[in-house]
């Protein structure tokens, strides 16, 4: 697959990037873009759970240490509303938190993705890990 | 005699004390004992001798006239007179040794014609005969009137008063002996007591010095050698404790020293990455975007980025590092499918050895199971640092990656057809920011954290590594890491999880 392939492939989709690193966000956000996706940022959980409770994403990217509002607490408090109970949020963790990733997925998060983000390679794992969600999948197919 | 003298040497020093001085003792009052046991008799044997004489002495004096006359009744009469208790018997004899009265008042013997042996004997014995028989002294004598020998007599003394004096002072004797010894044991014991007593406390407090707690200070009375012995004991706990006050608050200062410079790391890491992440970002974007760029542009941008990407690479190496050194980093050992991550170190690293026109061999052994329990991602790492370094190092030939089972260990074993690493260099490529010589880093640049990391997490894994190689000949550089049981270490690692 090459970013030619991808370039349409997310288009239409609502996703949701949460991260209080601007750049980060804004990598990732292009990134997606790229792809035709619609994506709305948040700076922390509190942000994240407001746009996600009003446009319904198909999927979330979240940091996990944050101020204000951790990616760990903004998962938890969207598993207990039954509205956004069953939207996927892909963990996005840093180098440097190695045991990190087991315990977001026990947390109840859909996946991880680590932190740097590869430019290339990104929009490949990130389609890897979600293709279990129904509406990608059926995009991809 | 080995086996009593076993015994003594197990015993405690009071007891070892006690028992020498009491044979000692023992020793010597016996011998004096004895000695002054035989004066004693000597002396006694003397008494009676001198006795013996005297009576003699006025027994010939009272019976000359009776021997001239041969009046045996007188004799008789006298024989009685002079007999008793301590005088047994006493004989007298005429001028031709025959008997002629006894203190048994017995005629016939007045009749006896024959003369008697003993009788001639003492007609010759002008000094007085003294013969020590058993029970009894024998002495005998001529007697005389005027110049004329008129005959002998002869008289036994009992020595039943004798014997009885020497048994009352030996038994004296035994009995001063006997108390002496007690004395002396009761003497070593109190001795012994008094110096192994302070000894006993003294070993007392070294074990409590010896599981750490230095505040003891001996405090009971002790002088002389045991004094010294407990003073210097004293100087010394406190000298410890002193050391190891001061041991501790520099250890907790460079703990304190150590901490703060982990935490500046890890923030300054932080820091550092996140422009670093936005950069390699963006100029991946630039790359995949903008296509009007011209070629020097786009090489350019790739040129920033690629030294970008360095610069992550050392500061993640430096990071790790100082993680891994200061032990914050938790490994979590999970069984990882090991053929799985071999093939993506496969597909990454054979990229780079094509770049050099190397191959990549790569293999599993069949007896390794297929699942296997290891942190994922410092397995990675190391693995990844390894089979990099070979690549890195090789220009022509091969770089193998093996994966191989032993009985009780699993071995990753990378070996490369490169330049080598020289002998005295093999323990210390394992250093940080180390490489075979400074031209070296200037050739393959690095940050010369790689084989640092990569050993400390050996290390952190109870594994070990080792490399063999000589200049142009290759390396080969062996891990050895103990196989864990999945199972339980699978509880560990879900127990893990359930704290955090």
């Amino acid at each position: 697959m090459t970013g030619a392939d991808l370039s349409h492939i997310l288009e239409g989709l609502t996703i949701v990037v949460v991260d209080d690193e601007v750049d980060s966000q804004e990598v990732a956000a292009t990134l997606l873009e790229m792809c035709g996706a619609n994506v709305i940022t948040a700076n922390d959980g509190k942000e994240g759970l407001e746009v996600i409770r009003k446009h319904k994403p198909v999927f979330v990217i979240s940091d996990l240490s944050m101020p204000e509002m951790s990616g760990w607490e903004m998962l938890h408090t969207l598993k207990k509303d039954r509205t956004t109970l069953d939207i996927p949020v892909v963990a996005l963790t840093a180098h440097a938190m190695s045991g990190d990733r087991e315990r977001a997925i026990m947390a109840g998060f859909h996946n991880y993705l680590t932190k740097p983000l590869s430019p290339e390679n990104f929009i490949r794992d990130l389609l890897n890990i979600v293709m279990d969600i129904p509406v990608i999948a059926a995009l991809v197919a | 005699m080995t086996y009593l003298s076993g015994k003594f040497r197990n015993l405690q020093l009071a007891a070892k004390f006690s028992i020498g001085a009491s044979l000692l003792v023992a020793i010597t009052i016996a011998a004096i004992s004895l000695l002054s046991l035989d004066q004693e008799r000597q002396h006694f044997r003397h008494d009676l001798e001198e006795q013996a004489n005297l009576l003699l002495l006025s027994t010939s004096l009272a019976s000359d006239t009776g021997l001239y006359e041969l009046d045996a009744f007188y004799l008789s009469n006298l024989a009685s007179e002079i007999s008793g208790d301590e005088v047994l018997n006493v004989r007298f004899y005429d001028d031709t040794g025959r008997l002629v009265a006894d203190n048994t008042g017995d005629p016939e013997t007045l009749f006896i014609i024959e003369p008697n042996a003993t009788g001639i004997d003492l007609l010759d014995e002008e000094e007085p005969l003294l013969r020590w028989e058993d029970e009894r002294l024998f002495a005998g004598r001529n007697v005389l009137l005027g110049n004329g020998v008129v005959g002998a007599v002869s008289l036994e003394l009992s020595t039943e008063e004798l014997n009885t004096q020497i048994a009352a002072t030996r038994n004296q004797a035994v009995g001063a002996a006997f108390l002496a010894i007690i004395a002396a044991i009761a003497v070593a014991y109190a001795l012994s007591r008094s110096i192994t007593a302070p000894i006993r406390q003294l070993a007392q407090a070294s074990s409590q010095v010896a599981e750490g707690n230095y505040k003891v200070q001996y405090e009971g009375n002790a002088s002389g050698e045991v004094g010294e012995l407990v003073n210097s004991f004293n100087t010394m706990t406190e000298a410890i404790r002193l050391k190891t006050r001061d041991l501790q608050r520099a250890t907790r200062d460079a703990q304190e020293a150590s901490r703060l410079k982990d935490e500046f790391l890890s923030v300054m890491s932080h820091e550092l990455r996140t422009p670093l992440n936005a950069m390699i970002g963006f100029l991946g974007i630039v790359q995949m975007t903008e296509k009007q760029m011209t070629d020097k542009g786009l090489h350019r941008v790739e040129r920033a980025r690629s030294n970008a990407e360095r610069l992550l690479a050392l500061i993640n190496d430096i990071l790790d590092i100082s993680r891994i050194e200061s032990g914050r980093m938790q490994l979590v050992p999970t069984p990882v499918n090991i053929r799985q991550e071999v093939a993506k170190l496969n597909d990454q690293m054979a990229v780079l050895a094509e770049e050099k026109g190397l191959s990549l061999v790569v293999s599993v052994d069949k007896m390794l199971p297929e699942m296997v329990t290891v942190d994922e991602d410092a397995f990675t790492k190391i693995a990844t640092n390894l089979v990099g370094n070979a690549i890195k190092f090789t220009e022509e030939g091969q770089v193998t990656l093996a994966l191989l089972k032993d009985t009780n260990d699993w071995i990753i074993e990378v070996k490369d057809t490169g330049v080598g690493i020289p002998a005295h260099m093999h323990q210390i490529i394992f250093e940080r920011f180390r490489q075979v010589d400074g031209s070296t880093k200037r050739k393959y640049g690095g940050s010369g954290l790689g084989l640092a990391i990569t050993a400390s997490l050996i290390r952190a894994m109870n594994g070990t590594i080792n490399v063999t190689s000589a200049p142009n000949e290759g390396a080969t550089f062996t891990v050895r890491i103990p196989i864990v049981d999945t199972a339980r270490s699978q509880a560990l690692s879900r127990m893990e999880v359930e704290v955090a």
